[in-house]
């Protein structure tokens, strides 16, 4: 179970400025902006608005598959519970309306940071977060979880595997038989793997030299560009309409 | 900003290292992927959404204890609550929540710190407290139930979901989400502690 690779990790080849990806401070701003517009969003219609501003987002980071996936998954959700008000069962219906209304958020969210992770290396991640004169110790952390978060997830699937190989299912039935066998069938593994991936990675990360206090330089250049213009724009939008919508309100 | 540089240490002498820092970065990870794992399967349901905090901290447990007993300074336990409030604001959960998670992460690191980070009940305690962070998203529920019901109802939020919720939320769940917590965080810690006695500190994980 050694580190695998993220998605965006594979370097832009040699003085190849990124192809139609923006600033990642943009697409932080943008994260921020419908994590900001749908915390204030003040009616439904509102949220279809935020997601389309997602879905745009995708298409000018150049994910348009992603974006469509998304906005596919989002409209058989919406379709899905389009009938919900019109349960007789109550428990039912605000079970599946409060579903809808969190993946409502949750969606959109989820879009814009998916595709800001897909399109960002760690390396660019981090030079941006310098660039806002974030502190070490906020931006080495955060760069080192986004890049081992989808670790952990290829971890748990190999240790279900070799739980079920040797017969342990790691299902709910196992955990009420033997417990604590099964926690630590779990836990042992996982906290392992990830003990040493940190140890791999800080010794890599202070080879290639995290300790230095100099200024910390990046291959690839970021900076504002025409691309930060269409990538910010979804933002900027639905950041002043839920502005506007909750003072007029 | 963090504490690494201006709160003495007390056991560990200095700053975090970038050693630290990964570490911390790489435990955050897996206190997300378990967060997740308690907080899909509850909080969706406005009657089980109540079981969500004890259920993440009855997940939790292990990992936090062994990013202590890995990094025993101030700090790791303050940057993996910023990181994960962080991680709550971006996706879209209450904002409530964020902000109590970085206070939980102060609160946490104070306490472990009481002890030196190597005092087995005081590091126990320190998860106890830290695990109440989610109460952050439910806390307004009582502090001002109307004012809740406008932000969930107005964000879509179905009327009937809010009338369950708060049908639910009377009085007493308030305290008894409190003690769930505490004691699903006291199990799960009790169990972390094993793990790291019985499997890490023989394996010479943990800091020495």
């Amino acid at each position: 179970m050694s580190v695998r690779s993220g998605r965006a990790d594979e370097p832009p080849g040699p003085g190849a400025r990124r192809t139609g990806s923006a600033d990642p401070r943009s697409k932080l701003f943008v994260l921020l902006a419908v994590a900001a517009a749908t915390a204030l969003s003040p009616a439904v219609w509102f949220d279809l608005v935020v997601m389309g501003a997602a879905a745009v987002f995708a298409l000018v980071l150049r994910r348009p598959r992603m974006g469509l996936v998304g906005l596919a998954g989002y409209a058989a959700m919406m379709a899905a519970l389009q009938g919900v008000p019109r349960l007789d069962h109550v428990a039912l219906r605000t079970m599946l309306g409060s579903f809808g209304a969190l993946m409502r958020t949750v969606l959109p969210c989820g879009l814009v940071a998916a595709v800001t992770v897909s399109t960002t290396p760690v390396g660019e991640f981090m030079s941006a977060l310098n660039a806002l004169r974030l502190p070490r110790q906020v931006v080495v952390p955060l760069a080192i979880m986004l890049r081992y978060a989808p670790t952990v997830r290829a971890d748990w699937a190999s240790i279900r595997d070799a739980m079920r190989l040797r017969g342990i299912g790691p299902g709910p039935i196992t955990l009420v038989r033997h417990p604590v066998r099964t926690i630590e069938c779990v836990y042992v593994p996982l906290l392992m793997s990830a003990s040493t991936a940190a140890d791999e990675l800080s010794m890599a990360a202070v080879a290639r030299g995290i300790e230095n206090p100099a200024r910390r330089t990046c291959c690839t250049p970021i900076g504002f560009g025409r691309v930060d213009v269409l990538a910010t724009a979804p933002g900027i939008v639905v950041l002043v309409l839920a502005i506007v919508l909750r003072v007029n309100a | 900003m963090l504490t690494s540089r201006t709160a003495p240490a007390a056991s560990t002498a200095g700053r975090l290292t970038a050693r630290d820092l990964i570490t911390c970065g790489v435990f955050a990870a897996l206190m997300l992927f378990f967060t997740m794992a308690g907080g899909a399967l509850l909080a969706p349901n406005p009657v089980l959404t109540f079981a969500m905090p004890a259920a993440v901290a009855l997940l939790t447990g292990p990992v936090y204890l062994l990013l202590i007993a890995k990094v025993p300074k101030h700090g790791p336990v303050v940057i993996v609550g910023a990181v994960l409030g962080l991680i709550m604001f971006v996706t879209g959960m209450y904002w409530g929540w964020a902000v109590t998670y970085v206070v939980a992460g102060f609160v946490g690191d104070l306490v472990a710190g009481a002890g030196g980070f190597r005092s087995q009940g005081l590091n126990l305690l320190s998860f106890m407290l830290f695990s109440l962070n989610p109460l952050g998203s439910y806390a307004m529920l009582w502090l001002s139930p109307d004012s809740y019901a406008a932000y969930l109802v107005g964000r879509g939020t179905e009327q009937a979901y809010m009338d369950t919720m708060l049908a639910t939320g009377v009085g007493w769940m308030f305290p008894a989400m409190i003690a769930s917590i505490l004691g699903c965080a006291l199990i799960s810690g009790l169990l972390g502690r094993r793990l790291l006695r019985r499997q890490f500190e023989k394996a010479g994980v943990t800091a020495r």
